[in-house]
């Protein structure tokens, strides 16, 4: 090559088209997160088109409309979940009432993990410092990951703003295009807020695990909050937390535009705060630093098992605690619940042929479905124990242990066993809580009956269990995706089914169509026997591939 | 039982239809420190995680110390302790829990030296792992390894990070390792640490072994390098058998000579030659000698 082309060759060109580097990493972390925006726009549209279209088939004319609302009205244990309803006899309230929530808690779960991810993730990881060798600063760079993340927002905003623009053109549905912007706005302020809040929790705790596990605690505080303001006499609350002026926008009903000024001014104000913190700190420290040095504590550090259990114990018993506190809270919650429930099951004549079990009809009821949210819960704990085991691998953790003395057999049953036990605490401590919350309430439910209901919750959390096992053996890369992706759509399924005539086919790939609603009916032992089996069949396949396999770091 | 602490036979690896290890064939001795030469990509790594069983090899099988280590890795590892090049460690303990749990899982520590290498090696054992730099991290492999005593040492580029002072401590426990019996097989970029330590050579290229000996043989295979500096003008040797790499500074000649060196000899003596050296090829350009930019790997070179 000669000279001249030699120096053509290398000379650097320029991208006709005008990219700032000023903007580099928000253009960054945008790309990477648009698909899961665009994923999760996509479950809201869906949602939102189950819960409107079969409202209106289920409930053709405005009577029936107006009778299965009633249902709905001062049930406390339903409030508690889905927050206050407010014009549920049309179908713009019914849908309002059963999605807004859901998608707040969706979003906001989805958006904390992803802000930690991005933030302190990163930093943890030491992407950042190569980042900031760059031609940025770190408030930049805060900044500009902020916007990042914001443009998933609005990706998640614009699509779920034409799902719901499409269905409100249903027949019979009938909101309008601007009612179903305002809608999608609503039902994107969670995630918006919780964006923000995973941000600054990075600016403030050392690790990611950290972070996520404060941003997760403000989430619950603020679903407690609202869930009291809705249920109990403290209503002013709704005014005072982040997921209750969501709940006060009232789309396509009562519409109340001015609590987006509350909503704003949060994001505002965190925002601000993460972007000057970042400038503030050093990399690698955060503002609630961690000690450097420590004590010599060397208990339980002696077995791959036992260390796992120090390493993974305080994320187990967040799991456990959160588990516990909400079976206790809906347990305190049964009798308004069966209250409730009961005047239902009455119009169905139900009550004059079961008069002395009418109150435990209404609260097994009830208690059925807090079941069947804490086995969601139950199932999302085995599928994060599945990807703290990928983790160990990905960060070369694992490494470690294995070129000692230690069979990778002896690792991966180690950590499967810790993780079933805490399913099976899991099981008990729901069986436990909503026990000690019902317990002075005679609500004609019997330990026995929630005992039952309690190890009905393990089979769902064994089978991912055993899903994720054999995708760290199949495929780890795909471990964390895998396995928080069947929940997603056992959830979505579970969430559509009662709006949209479903195939058989469609509903058996999803694991809560095979269990039971125990209390409020009896366990079906043989579906558990078998998804619990089909659990330990994958679980072992899974072991025996990743016994042979090449390890992947990340 | 024989003598040998490590031996691999036909060891291939293969990703798709790259090969990162063409079958190797290799024995290490005990006692012996082994260096493990070769460029970012050669197939060191794969190497030894392969003998490890962190990968599992498409062909061949490894032996430690006569166990098979494919079939056998708990009993194979009991025997040996690994140096990786990169230290990634539970970011929560401290350095001494982290040395305290490695310690515990392996089977058998020497406390007194595991308390004199960290004195030698500096480290502060009370901070928590995600405070250590680079190098502090690496302090933790090295002495974890170093503590146990094992028969057997497997390195991958232990000094990575670690400043010269360290570099030197870390020389002395190599050497104090051998002289306990024990076998080393180092994998290393530094050559000069090679030939300090190291009692044979293996150098592998693009997943090959190329070469193997001590350093005095594989300078056997390499020329000899010579300058001659004229007090007029130099003598043109380009055309004198196996000379190459000739070139003119001035009025000093720079060439190299493969084998016999009498013909450059004679034609250098019909000049008026002022100056004349003649050495031996460095490690590092016995290494050089063997890379030219054709033998830069592409990954989809076979």
């Amino acid at each position: 090559m000669s000279t001249a082309n030699l120096a053509a060759a290398t000379k650097p060109t320029l991208n006709k088209r005008f990219r700032s580097p000023q903007t580099v990493i928000a253009r960054f972390i945008a790309k990477r997160t648009a698909g899961s925006a665009v994923f999760w726009a996509a479950v809201f549209g869906v949602f939102v088109a189950s819960k409107s279209i079969g409202f209106v088939k289920a409930y053709p004319t405005a009577h029936e409309q107006a009778a299965v609302a009633a249902t709905f009205l001062n049930n406390i244990g339903i409030e508690a979940l889905l927050g206050k309803p407010h014009h549920v006899a049309t179908v713009a309230g019914f849908t309002v009432w059963s999605t807004l929530c859901v998608m707040s808690m969706i979003g906001g779960i989805w958006a904390l993990m992803l802000a930690t991810r991005n933030f302190r993730g990163e930093e943890d990881a030491g992407r950042w410092e190569l980042l900031l060798a760059g031609q940025t600063t770190a408030r930049r760079a805060a900044a500009n990951t902020l916007v990042g993340l914001g443009a998933a927002i609005a990706v998640l905003y614009v699509v779920s703003a034409i799902t719901f623009a499409i269905v409100g053109r249903v027949h019979g549905i009938g909101f309008g295009t601007g009612a179903a912007l305002f809608f999608a706005l609503a039902a994107i302020c969670g995630a918006a807020q919780f964006i923000a809040v995973g941000a600054l929790a990075s600016q403030l705790m050392p690790t990611r695990a950290r972070a996520a596990g404060l941003s997760a605690a403000i989430f619950g505080a603020c679903f407690l909050a609202r869930a009291m303001a809705d249920t109990t006499s403290v209503h002013w609350l709704i005014n005072v937390t982040p997921l209750g002026w969501i709940e006060n926008l009232q789309p396509l009903t009562d519409t109340q535009p001015i609590w987006l000024l509350p909503i704003g001014g949060l994001i505002f104000v965190l925002s601000a705060l993460t972007i000057f913190l970042a400038g503030r700190r050093d990399l690698g420290e955060s503002i609630f630093a961690d000690t450097d040095s420590a004590k010599t504590r060397t208990g339980l550090l002696r077995s791959p098992l036992t260390a796992a259990l120090r390493l993974t114990g305080p994320t187990s018993l967040s799991w456990l605690v959160g588990i516990g506190i909400a079976a206790f809270f809906y347990g305190l919650l049964t009798k308004s619940a069966a209250q409730a429930l009961n005047q239902t099951l009455s119009a169905e004549h139900i009550i004059n042929q079961l008069a002395h079990v009418s109150q435990s009809l209404g609260a097994t009821t009830f208690l059925g479905i807090v079941f069947l949210l804490q086995i969601t819960m139950i199932m999302a704990y085995a599928a994060s124990a599945v990807g703290r085991m990928r983790e160990d691998e990905a960060e070369g953790y694992l490494d470690n242990l294995l070129v000692r003395p230690v069979s990778r057999l002896r690792w991966l049953l180690g950590r499967v066993f810790l993780a079933v036990v805490v399913i099976v605490v899991a099981g008990l401590l729901t069986t436990l809580g909503t026990w000690a919350g019902e317990i002075n309430q005679q609500t004609g439910v019997s330990f026995h009956t929630l005992l039952l209901a309690g190890i009905n919750t393990l089979a769902p959390a064994l089978l991912i269990l055993g899903i994720g096992v054999f995708a760290l053996g199949i495929t780890p890369r795909l471990t964390t995706v895998i396995a928080y992706g069947v929940i997603a759509w056992t959830f979505l399924i579970e969430m559509v089914s009662s709006g949209l005539n479903l195939s058989h086919w469609v509903l058996d790939t999803s694991i809560l169509y095979h269990v039971a609603l125990a209390p409020a009916a009896n366990p079906k032992w043989g579906s558990d026997a078998v998804l619990a089996g089909i659990g330990l069949a994958l679980g072992v396949i899974g072991a025996l591939v990743f016994n042979y396999r090449d390890l992947e770091p990340e | 039982m024989d003598d040998v602490a490590i031996r691999t036979k036909g060891l291939t690896k293969h990703y798709g239809n790259f090969v990162a290890l063409a079958p190797l064939d290799l024995e290490v001795k005990q006692g012996e420190v082994l260096g493990y030469l070769g460029p970012n990509g050669a197939g060191k790594t794969t190497t030894i995680r392969a003998m490890l069983g962190l990968i599992k090899p498409t062909g061949g099988q490894v032996e430690i110390f006569g166990i098979n280590a494919q079939a056998h890795k708990v009993a194979a590892h009991k025997r040996l302790a690994y140096i990786p090049g990169e230290a990634t460690f539970w970011p929560s303990l401290t350095g001494a829990e982290t040395l305290h749990l490695l310690g515990k899982i392996h089977g058998q520590i020497d406390t007194a030296y595991r308390d004199e290498l960290i004195k030698r090696f500096q480290f502060e054992p009370a901070k928590k792992v995600r405070t250590y730099s680079k190098g502090n991290r690496q302090k933790i492999n090295i002495i974890a390894a170093l503590m146990t005593r094992a028969d057997l040492l497997i390195m991958d580029e232990p000094t990575s990070g670690l400043d010269p002072i360290m570099e030197q401590a870390f020389r002395q426990s190599v050497m104090e390792a051998t002289d306990n019996g024990q076998t080393v097989f180092l994998s290393s970029h530094i050559l000069e640490e090679a030939a300090a330590l190291c009692d044979r050579l293996a150098i592998l290229r693009a997943g090959k072994l190329v070469e193997l000996g001590t350093l005095s043989q594989l300078r056997h295979l390499s020329a000899t390098t010579v300058e001659a500096t004229f007090s007029g003008k130099a003598p043109n040797v380009t055309k004198v058998a196996g000379v190459t790499s000739v070139h003119l500074i001035g009025h000093t000649l720079h060439c190299q000579v493969q084998g016999s060196i009498k013909p450059l000899l004679a034609e250098l003596a019909k000049s008026d030659v002022v100056k004349l050296l003649s050495r031996e090829p460095s490690l590092e350009e016995l290494f050089l000698s063997l890379y030219g930019d054709s033998d830069i790997r592409k990954p989809e070179a076979g």
